[in-house]
């Protein structure tokens, strides 16, 4: 049996990983792939916010309902061409007399491939199960939650509407290129249904995913050697005990299910 | 039963672990245990807090020195057999330790010739010395002429909730205390009395931040306890 015993239920356990949440900090990452048709350079961060709390025995905290809510800035290289018809105006001779023949020039429009920055976000759940691990690290105890698996993701309601918003953007970019002016409305269009709700969170869900998939959550840290009082004087000096040993499971204790810490120590 | 019963948060801690705090503080900082007067320490450091002589006209101050061993707590229920006059009841714990007293034994009336063939030299009293008399000899001071005896020390008492920089603590409160082996029975009780109050004052001074009992883990505002279940202290709180 272990000499010391902290153990705490599965309110407190809501609680306590809402700090434990709240103190992760905005994770971010950056790097370049494909949006539907897109080369797409971009960087996303994200921040997580606790859901609520399920202990369930023997080794698994399970939290539903694990917000990440989540931005984006990006740069699509678009090929307009890709989008616009080809317009191509033959040229066109008239006889005139006394002049002669008069020819207009042949006009072949070649639409440009432009890059337009986008930003944009909105949020995704999940249910995640963290498995309990304990390792001594570098004289550091740890316990941490360490996601199982590869947790689903549920994006939230405006992704249809980040995907419109980036057809109009691209649409906005663009009303520079001359005579685009009447294809302006159907660019949005074409732009949005290239992209589609399922490209965008085809493209988001392996870049955001490791924001919650990789995320440790710390559990407990504290130094092998633990201080029990701080030095308050020369003649006062730090009083520590060193932790020989840390565990961490999950009981059912009946009526409740608690997140149980041991430990034993040594003078 | 759960842990935490109605509360959040739930702490315990088995007697072997607390008495390794109390083992890691008292060792740190001996000089919660030892106290004596400038001819034995001549300045407070980590081993001894220095205090003033007893003042006594003709003296100039009698010079002495207290220090107890590191104290061994038993928690209720009695697991170390205690003198017959002491009883552990539930919500007790039993402390035992060694108290050392010295005085200093002034030399400046007797012929110091005579004491160069006795290394402990002639303590000024009836009793001449044995060669494993207990003598004050593991620290240069300017006693004169150390004179010191060893009792060992039983006492029972409870746990009192106390503070500790701001923080709550676990502090150990004495109820009675019983000496070994001393007669008559009246000098037993002025010792006891005497002694008593002292180990009543360093253990006041003996403070187990509720944070080390739980080592780090979580955060706890008890609700309920420090308490002695047994042969462990518990608490329950809130985060």
């Amino acid at each position: 049996m272990s000499e010391i015993i902290a153990a705490i239920d599965e309110g407190a356990a809501n609680d306590f990983l809402d700090t434990v949440v709240a103190g992760l900090g905005p994770q971010s990452t950056s790097g370049s792939s494909s949006l539907g048709p897109f080369a797409v350079s971009y960087s996303v961060s994200g921040t997580l916010s606790n859901g609520s709390v399920d202990l369930i025995p023997p080794g698994t905290i399970r939290i539903a309902d694990l917000r990440l809510d989540w931005s984006a800035s990006a740069t699509l290289s678009l090929d307009l061409g890709d989008f616009l018809p080809e317009i191509h105006i033959p040229q066109v001779c008239i006889d005139i007399p006394c002049v002669g023949t008069v020819c207009t020039p042949r006009i072949d429009i070649t639409w440009p491939t432009v890059s337009v920055p986008v930003s944009f976000g909105d949020f995704v759940r999940a249910t995640v199960d963290l498995g309990l691990s304990v390792a001594l690290v570098g004289g550091m105890w740890k316990v941490e939650g360490i996601v199982q698996g590869v947790p689903s993701l549920a994006f939230g309601p405006g992704t249809a509407a980040i995907v419109a918003g980036i057809g109009l953007a691209v649409a906005a970019a663009v009303a520079w290129v001359p005579l685009i002016g009447p294809f302006l409305a159907g660019l949005a269009i074409a732009v949005t249904a290239a992209i589609g709700i399922a490209g965008l969170t085809g493209w988001l869900g392996p870049i955001i995913t490791p924001f919650i998939s990789g995320t440790r959550f710390p559990i407990y840290e504290q130094p092998e050697w633990f201080e029990v009082l701080p030095a308050t004087s020369a003649i006062d000096p730090a009083v520590s005990v060193h932790i020989d040993a840390i565990g961490a499971e999950v009981q059912h204790n009946a009526p409740e299910d608690e997140l149980v810490l041991s430990a034993d120590i040594s003078a | 039963m759960s842990l935490t019963d109605t509360s959040e948060v739930f702490v315990s801690v088995e007697e072997t672990a607390l008495n390794d705090l109390v083992t890691a503080l008292c060792t740190a900082r001996p000089r919660l245990l030892s106290y004596g007067s400038p001819a034995f320490v001549p300045v407070s450091d980590v081993g001894d807090t220095q205090m003033p002589p007893i003042l006594f006209p003709g003296t100039g101050g009698i010079q002495w020195h207290v220090r107890f061993s590191v104290p061994h707590l038993d928690l209720f229920d009695e697991d170390a057999p205690l003198p017959s006059q002491l009883t552990l009841g539930p919500g007790q714990f039993s402390v035992s330790t060694k108290v050392q007293i010295c005085v200093d034994c002034p030399k400046d009336r007797h012929n110091q010739k005579d004491d160069l063939h006795d290394p402990h030299g002639d303590h000024g009293g009836d009793h001449p010395n044995e060669p494993d008399d207990p003598r004050w000899d593991d620290k240069p001071g300017k006693a004169q002429n150390p004179v010191c005896t060893a009792i060992e020390l039983y006492a029972v008492g409870h746990l009192v909730g106390t503070t500790l920089d701001g923080q709550p603590a676990l502090g150990f409160a004495v109820d009675a205390v019983e000496l070994v082996d001393v007669s008559p029975d009246d000098l037993e009780s002025v010792l006891e009395c005497l002694i008593g109050q002292m180990l009543r004052a360093v253990l006041t001074t003996i403070r187990v931040p509720v944070s080390a009992l739980r080592v780090g883990a979580f955060t706890l505002t008890p609700t309920v306890g420090p308490l002695i279940d047994i042969d462990r202290v518990l608490a329950r709180g809130n985060l």
